[in-house]
C-alpha cells in the first residue's frame, strides 16, 4: 500500500452508519475492521483521526451502553464511537442527513471534520481501504469515492484509468464535507431507502464534481446469491427500489420513463410493485414530488433497470 | 520344547537384534544384559560375534537353567518388583562396563512396561549403553482385518499370546520409549506377510484374492508401513526423558477449530490474497484458523505476504499461520497445509477465490447433519481481470455474470469421468488426512484436488448442499493454472487419475447399485435393443410411474380398446363420457387403479372377447 500519495487536505474522517435491527456481534466485527483500517491510515500518515457514529432507526436501541464501552475500549484507533437512537425509522437518506447535522454541530464546536465515510452497518473494511479511498481525493474536483464490494461486486461500469463512474453506492463511499454542504446532503424528501446515493452522485456531477470508483479500496458487504447465481433482492428491497425508480425518472426530467414504469407497476401482479405505483400516484396528487432537474440529460442515464451501463447482468 | 524356546535365525527377532547391536555397538566391550531372556538362544551369538559376556535375567527358572547348562551366567528377576529387579541387576554388573542391553518380546508380558524401561535407562545411562527392544505389533493387518469383523483369537504364543498384558502399535512403542528417556537410533522390524493370526485362511478379509482384502489392505497400507510388521525391533540410546505428549499429539491442545483454511500463495497475487483474507475475517462464523502456505517465496515476496497478514486486525491475525514450503510442485503445499491443520475439517481456499459471508457457517451446518462426510456447497464461477486505476493500487475487477458452471449435487459417477467440483466448494474431514493418511499425490502437477476428492469421497461419502457460498474466479488477461500448465500436462494427469481409480476396488455409497443398474439398462436399451426389467415401485418410483403411464397409453391405443368403442359410444349417449386421463398428474396408486379399471371395464372385456373369438 502506498500512503504517501494520499491527500493531505482530508485529515479528519467521520464514519456514519445507520442501523436497523442489526446483530450487535456483527457490528462488533465491523468495528474491529474499521479500527484496524483507521490504525493503518493514521500510522501511514493518510489521516489524522477517524471517528465513528451510529444512528439507530430500530424501534428499540440495538446497542447497549456496555456494548459501546467494550467497543470503545477495543478500538483505540478510533477517536470516538458515538451512538444516536433516532426514535423512529428515518430510512437511509434522512438517517444520514441527521448524522451529518450532528457532525456539523460538533464541527461548529471545534471538532475537526474533513470528510464523511458513509457505510452500511454490515460492511467490513479491508486493512488498507481508508488509505485507498483517500488517494483520489488529492484531486479537489473529486466529490465522492466509492469502494469495491466483496463478495459480489457492483457491476456498473467505470473508467479503467480514472475510475470515474456515473454514480456511487453509499454501501461504502467517502464524501468530502464541503461537497455535502454544497449539495445540502441527501434528498430525504424524495428518497427513503434507495437511490438517494444515485441522486446525490448525479447532483454532485451536475455541480462539476467527479464520482470515482476505487477498485483497490475493498470492503466486504455480506450479500448472498440465489440458487441460480443471481443476486436476490427481498420484497421490501424491490418495493423501495420501484418507488425510487419512479421518483428518479420524474426528478431527472424523464416523464416518459416515469409514465412507462408507473403503467407497468400499476398493471403488475406483484403486490409491492402495485404499492409503489400507488405511493407515487399519491405523492403526485399531493404535490410531494421533487422539482425536475437536469432537463438536458447531462448526467442522468436510464438504461433499462439501471442508472448507468453495467458490465454484466447480476 | 518350552513355549518360549525359540531358535536363533538371521531373519527373526534374535537375528535382527544381533544385527542392530553389530551395526551400532560393535566396538564396545563389556557385558550384555538380556532382560526377559527366556532360553536366550541369542546368547552364543552375543558372546561369539560381539565378544561380550552375556548375562540373562528372567523369572522362568527352567529357561535360566538351559542357559546355565550352556555356560552362561543368569539371574532370576521378577519385573513386577522393579526395585528388587534393579538391585539384582546392579549387583550382577558388579562394577563392570555394560556394553549393551536387550529386552526382547518381554514388555508385553508385564503390567508396568514404562517402569521397566525407565529402570533400564537408569542403568544404561551410567554406561552410555544402547538397548535393543522388541514387542509384537497388535496392528498387524491380520489382527486388524479379523477384529474389524469381530474376531480376536488368543493363541499360546505370537501376536495375541494369551499371557500378553499390554499391546503395542508403532506409535505407542515410540511414546513409551520417549517417555522413559530412550531415543530411537535405528529399527529393524520383523515382517510377516502372513502372521500367526492369518486364520481362517479363507476369511474374506484375509484371503489374498478377495476385493474385500484388497480394499482393507489398500487403506491399511496408506496409513503407515507397519501393516506387515510382526515385531517392532529398535535400538535406542539413553538420554533425557521427554515428558508429556508426543510432538504430533493434539490431545492436550486447546479445543481445535471447526475448520482449517489452507491458502496456497506464491506471493504474486497480493491484491487477491487481501480479498481472500477480508472474505475470511468477515465470515459470520469465526470458528476457523488460516494456514497460508507460502510456496517458494522469495525473501521479498515472503516479506510482502507477512505484511498483508500483519495488516489484518489482531484477533484475526492470531488465527493465521504463514508456513513456508520451498520444494515440490503446487501439490506439496497442500500436504504441508493439511499436516499443519488443527481443525476438524480442512478447506482449500486459493489466494484468488472468493467466499460469501456464510461459507464457514454453512459448512458447520452441513457437517452437523452429516458427520464425517466430505462437505460440498454450491459454487459459481465468474470472470475477472486485472485493473489499475490512476489513483489506486493494482487490483482486479469482475467482468462477467456469476455462472453456475458446476453441478450443485455431487455425483460420484460423473466424477469418475472428470472433476466438476472446484476445491473452494469442499471441506474434508481432517481425519482422512491425519488418520487414514490420504495424501495429495505429489506426482500430479494439476488436478491433484480431483484425485484427493475421489479418494476421500469414496471412503467418507459426500454431503452436498446447493447453497452458493463461493465464487471460483476465472481470469481474463491474467495467469492461472490453466495458462501455466500445458494441455498435454492436464491430459496426462487426467489419465493418471483414471489409472489410479482403476487399480483398486471402488467403494460405492448406498444407492449406487440403482444408479449403475440405470446406466447398464440405458446402455442395453440404446446399444442392444434390450428392454430391461420392470422397475421396482419402491426403489425406482419415478421409472415405475412412467412405466405405468406408458402401459395405460398403450392400452388406450390398443386394438382391444378400439373394439370396445361402440360400447363407450353407448355409454356416452347415456351421459358417461370418457376422456383421455391426465396421466402426468397421476401418481402410482392412481395409475395402478386406473389400469385395474380399464381391465375390468366392459369395453376392455368386450374387446378381449372379440379378439378371442376371431383368433386375432
Amino acid at each position: 500500500m502506498n500512503a504517501k500519495k494520499a491527500n493531505h487536505n482530508i485529515r479528519h474522517l467521520r464514519v456514519h452508519s445507520v442501523l436497523y435491527g442489526n446483530d450487535p456481534e456483527r457490528i462488533e466485527q465491523t468495528v474491529a475492521h474499521l479500527n484496524r483500517a483507521a490504525d493503518l491510515a493514521i500510522s501511514g500518515g493518510a489521516a489524522a483521526s477517524v471517528s465513528l457514529t451510529y444512528g439507530d432507526s430500530s424501534p428499540s436501541p440495538v446497542l447497549s451502553s456496555d456494548f459501546l464501552d467494550r467497543v470503545r475500549a477495543n478500538s483505540p484507533a478510533l477517536r470516538s464511537v458515538d451512538y444516536v437512537h433516532f426514535d423512529g425509522n428515518l430510512g437511509s437518506a434522512k438517517g444520514h442527513n441527521t448524522l451529518i447535522d450532528d457532525a456539523e454541530s460538533k464541527a461548529r464546536e471545534g471538532v475537526e471534520l474533513d470528510a464523511i465515510l458513509i457505510m452500511n452497518p454490515d460492511v467490513m473494511l479491508a486493512p488498507d481501504t481508508l488509505i485507498e479511498l483517500l488517494r483520489p481525493t488529492s484531486n479537489p474536483r473529486v466529490g465522492m469515492v466509492e469502494a469495491r464490494q466483496l463478495p459480489i461486486e457492483h457491476p456498473k461500469e467505470y473508467d479503467r484509468s480514472s475510475g470515474e463512474t456515473s454514480w456511487a453506492t453509499t454501501a461504502c463511499a467517502l464524501i468530502p464535507i464541503k461537497v455535502l454542504r454544497e449539495l445540502n446532503g441527501f434528498d430525504n424528501e424524495s428518497f427513503f431507502l434507495y437511490c438517494d446515493d444515485v441522486d446525490f452522485s448525479w447532483r454532485a456531477r451536475l455541480a462539476g464534481y467527479q464520482v470515482i470508483y476505487q477498485p483497490s479500496a475493498v470492503v466486504f458487504h455480506d450479500k448472498r446469491l440465489s440458487k441460480n447465481g443471481q443476486w436476490a433482492p427481498t420484497a421490501s428491497e424491490q418495493y423501495y427500489s420501484a418507488e425510487a425508480a419512479l421518483i428518479m425518472a420524474h426528478k431527472y426530467s424523464r416523464p416518459d420513463i416515469a409514465e412507462k414504469l408507473f403503467k407497468s407497476f400499476s398493471e403488475s401482479d406483484t403486490p409491492h410493485l402495485k404499492r409503489a405505483a400507488a405511493e407515487y400516484a399519491e405523492r403526485k396528487a399531493s404535490n410531494r414530488l421533487p422539482t425536475p432537474i437536469d432537463p438536458e440529460g447531462r448526467v442522468a442515464e436510464f438504461l433499462g433497470d439501471h442508472y448507468t451501463k453495467h458490465r454484466y447482468a447480476l | 520344547m518350552n513355549t518360549y524356546d525359540n531358535p536363533f535365525h538371521r531373519d527373526n527377532v534374535y537375528g535382527h537384534t544381533l544385527s542392530l547391536l553389530l551395526e551400532h555397538s560393535g566396538a564396545h566391550n563389556g557385558v550384555h544384559l538380556d532382560i526377559g531372556c527366556s532360553y536366550g538362544r541369542i546368547a552364543e551369538h552375543i558372546r561369539d560375534q560381539l565378544g561380550r559376556e552375556y548375562i540373562g535375567f528372567d523369572l522362568d527358572e527352567q529357561a535360566l537353567g538351559s542357559l546355565v547348562e550352556r555356560g552362561f551366567r543368569t539371574e532370576r528377576i521378577d519385573l513386577s518388583d522393579i526395585d528388587a529387579a534393579e538391585r539384582i541387576i546392579r549387583t550382577t554388573i558388579d562394577g563392570r562396563h555394560v556394553a549393551s542391553l536387550s529386552i526382547i518380546d518381554t514388555l508385553e508380558h508385564v503390567l508396568n512396561p514404562d517402569a521397566v524401561v525407565s529402570m533400564l535407562r537408569r542403568i544404561a545411562i551410567e554406561h552410555s549403553a544402547p538397548l535393543v527392544m522388541s514387542v509384537p505389533n497388535v496392528a498387524h493387518r491380520d489382527v486388524g482385518a479379523k477384529l474389524a469383523f469381530g474376531k480376536w483369537d488368543y493363541t499360546d504364543t505370537g501376536l495375541l499370546d494369551i499371557t500378553h498384558l499390554r499391546f503395542f502399535t508403532e506409535t505407542s512403542v515410540r511414546e513409551l520409549m520417549r517417555g522413559a528417556g530412550w531415543h530411537l537410533v535405528s529399527t529393524k522390524y520383523v515382517f510377516a506377510a502372513k502372521s500367526d493370526q492369518h486364520f481362517p485362511n479363507l476369511h474374506p478379509a484375509l484371503a489374498e484374492a478377495t476385493p474385500l482384502h484388497d480394499l482393507l489392505i489398500g487403506l491399511r497400507n496408506q496409513v503407515d508401513d507397519c501393516a506387515k510388521v510382526n515385531q517392532f525391533v529398535g535400538l535406542y540410546l539413553p538420554g533425557p526423558a521427554i515428558q508429556g505428549e508426543a510432538p504430533n499429539s493434539r490431545e492436550s491442545e486447546s479445543k481445535p477449530p471447526f475448520l482449517s483454511v489452507i491458502t496456497r500463495t506464491q506471493g504474486t497475487r497480493l491484491d487477491t490474497l487481501r480479498d481472500v483474507l477480508l472474505c475470511l475475517s468477515a465470515q459470520s462464523s469465526q470458528d476457523f484458523e488460516v494456514c497460508i502456505i507460502g510456496h517458494k517465496l522469495s525473501p521479498e515476496a515472503k516479506l510482502a505476504v507477512e505484511r498483508v497478514i500483519d495488516d489484518t486486525h489482531a484477533e484475526f491475525k492470531a488465527r493465521i499461520r504463514l508456513i513456508s514450503v520451498d520444494d515440490g510442485n503446487r501439490t506439496r503445499p497442500l500436504n504441508v497445509g493439511f499436516e499443519a491443520a488443527r481443525g476438524d475439517y480442512v478447506a482449500i481456499l486459493d489466494d484468488d477465490d472468493i467466499v460469501l459471508g456464510h461459507w464457514v457457517e454453512k459448512f458447520e451446518a452441513v457437517a452437523a447433519a452429516n458427520p464425517g462426510r466430505v462437505l460440498r456447497l454450491g459454487n459459481v464461477a465468474q470472470l475477472w481481470q486485472p485493473v489499475h486505476t490512476t489513483h489506486g493500487s493494482k487490483t482486479v475487477r469482475s467482468v462477467g455474470s456469476p455462472e453456475a458452471c458446476f453441478p450443485f449435487e455431487f455425483d460420484f459417477f460423473q466424477h469418475l469421468v472428470e472433476n466438476s467440483t472446484p476445491p473452494v466448494s469442499l471441506a474434508f474431514p481432517r481425519a482422512c488426512f491425519a488418520d487414514l493418511r490420504i495424501r495429495f499425490d505429489e506426482s500430479l502437477t494439476t488436478t491433484e484436488d480431483w484425485d484427493f476428492l475421489m479418494r476421500t469421497a469414496e471412503v467418507c461419502g459426500v454431503a452436498s448442499d446447493k447453497e452458493i457460498t463461493s465464487i471460483y474466479r476465472k481470469w481474463d488477461n491474467a495467469a492461472s493454472s490453466y495458462t501455466v500448465h500445458s494441455q498435454d500436462e492436464w491430459r496426462n494427469n487426467h489419465f493418471a487419475i483414471w489409472r489410479k481409480l482403476d487399480a483398486k476396488p471402488l467403494l460405492l455409497d448406498s444407492g449406487s447399485a440403482t444408479r449403475l443398474r440405470y446406466l447398464v439398462d440405458d446402455w442395453n436399451r440404446n446399444h442392444r435393443g434390450r428392454v430391461g426389467h420392470a422397475p421396482d415401485p419402491e426403489l425406482d418410483s419415478t421409472r415405475y410411474e412412467n412405466a405405468l403411464r406408458e402401459q395405460i397409453h398403450i392400452m388406450l391405443r390398443s386394438r382391444t380398446w378400439l373394439i370396445g368403442a361402440p360400447l363407450r359410444l353407448a355409454a356416452w349417449l347415456r351421459g358417461r363420457r370418457f376422456s383421455y386421463p391426465m396421466l402426468w398428474a397421476m401418481q402410482a396408486p392412481q395409475l395402478e387403479n386406473y389400469i385395474a379399471q380399464i381391465r375390468t371395464s366392459r369395453s376392455w372385456r368386450f374387446g378381449q372377447w372379440v379378439k378371442k373369438q376371431t383368433g386375432r
